[in-house]
């Protein structure tokens, strides 16, 4: 009886261990070396950017949606692209990361942007936000200032 | 009609880069201008209370670009990446003279200005002036802006605006112009060339 009753536990922990592994493979997005350009808060209207590689190792398609962060008043996920020999910059609703693919946010394309920065970002320093995937949902990151 | 004027003159500016690049691949990697030709004036006030004038810069390599201070991917980038290639530079990057005009003379004051790049280099020079009077520099130097209000905030707007840099020789004669993301090791190379060749 206490040998079934201990088998039977084991059983339902190995399940529970084998199911939580497929479902953090399938939905796990990993934020690969997430790092701030350096800024100063400029009494709170100073701006600045955060940048990674969004890394999709699963099967299914994901997207950031958004970003979180009280580094800054407000944080958008925007896009610079180069039109009429100009930069020019705009919001996006979502950066789609394919599955097996990895997206680059990069000084002159994607960039998370904080806006009306709390306080000065210094070299050496860390910034933590929030980024919200559709699937993934909400994922905490750690970024350098650089 | 403005944004087709500019995008005219990006356009023959770089027929003439692309021919001048031909000749004189070797030397620049970026676009350069052969012959070179002098650099037009500018009258602006300084973030060092003086006047802006880029005859003031003769015998230093003037690195002289636009943008303002609420952009946070493309200016920060610019000016990150030339202080390091003074940093890289070593001794010689005493003389590389770094000129940054705003393109948002409403919101950036001098004293924002000086503030905002001395978060990148301290040596570093700002420029501002009246509309009329920063509408001319850019004019001279073809840089064209758009501004742009961010939807839903009726106070915030934008300047898109051109993020090329242009390299002056010690002589006053502009000779090179670098596209926004070339990489730090090639802005070295560019700077060099005109730092240890003086015309």
């Amino acid at each position: 009886m206490t040998r079934r009753s201990s088998l039977r536990a084991f059983a339902w922990v190995a399940l529970l261990v084998v199911a939580g592994g497929a479902a953090a493979a399938d939905a796990t997005i990993r934020i690969d070396g997430a790092w701030a350009r350096r800024a100063l808060m400029l009494d709170g209207s100073g701006t600045g950017a955060v940048y990674a590689a969004l890394v999709n190792p699963g099967g299914a398609a994901d997207a950031l949606l958004a970003a979180e962060s009280d580094i800054a008043k407000s944080v958008e996920v925007h896009e610079t692209f180069q039109d009429q020999g100009m930069a020019k910059m705009r919001p996006v609703k979502r950066i789609d990361v394919p599955p097996g693919k990895t997206v680059e946010l990069k000084p002159g394309g994607y960039h998370i942007m904080l806006i009306g920065l709390t306080r000065d970002l210094k070299p050496g320093e860390t910034v933590q936000l929030t980024l919200v995937f559709q699937h993934a949902g909400k994922i905490p990151v750690t970024a350098q200032v650089k | 009609m403005l944004s087709y004027r500019g995008l005219r003159r990006s356009l023959v500016l770089l027929a003439v880069l692309l021919c001048a690049g031909f000749a004189q691949g070797e030397e620049l990697r970026s676009g350069s201008f052969k012959p070179a030709r002098a650099a037009p004036e500018v009258g602006l006030r300084a973030t060092d209370g003086s006047d802006l004038q880029i005859a003031r810069y003769r015998g230093k390599v003037i690195a002289l670009s636009f943008g303002y201070t609420y952009c946070p991917d493309v200016c920060p980038t610019t000016l990150f990446n030339l202080a390091q290639t003074r940093e890289k530079l070593g001794a010689l990057g005493k003389d590389l003279q770094v000129v940054y005009i705003t393109v948002d003379p409403e919101r950036d004051s001098l004293e924002r200005l000086k503030k905002y790049l001395g978060g990148f280099d301290p040596t570093f020079i700002g420029g501002s002036g009246t509309p009329e009077q920063l509408a001319a520099a850019r004019k001279a130097y073809g840089i064209t802006i758009s501004r742009e209000n961010v939807p839903g905030n009726p106070t915030a707007y934008w300047v898109h605006h051109s993020a090329f840099v242009y390299l002056i020789d010690r002589a006053g004669n502009i000779r090179a112009l670098l596209p926004f993301g070339i990489t730090i090791d090639d802005m070295v190379h560019d700077a060099r060339v005109l730092l240890e060749n003086p015309s």
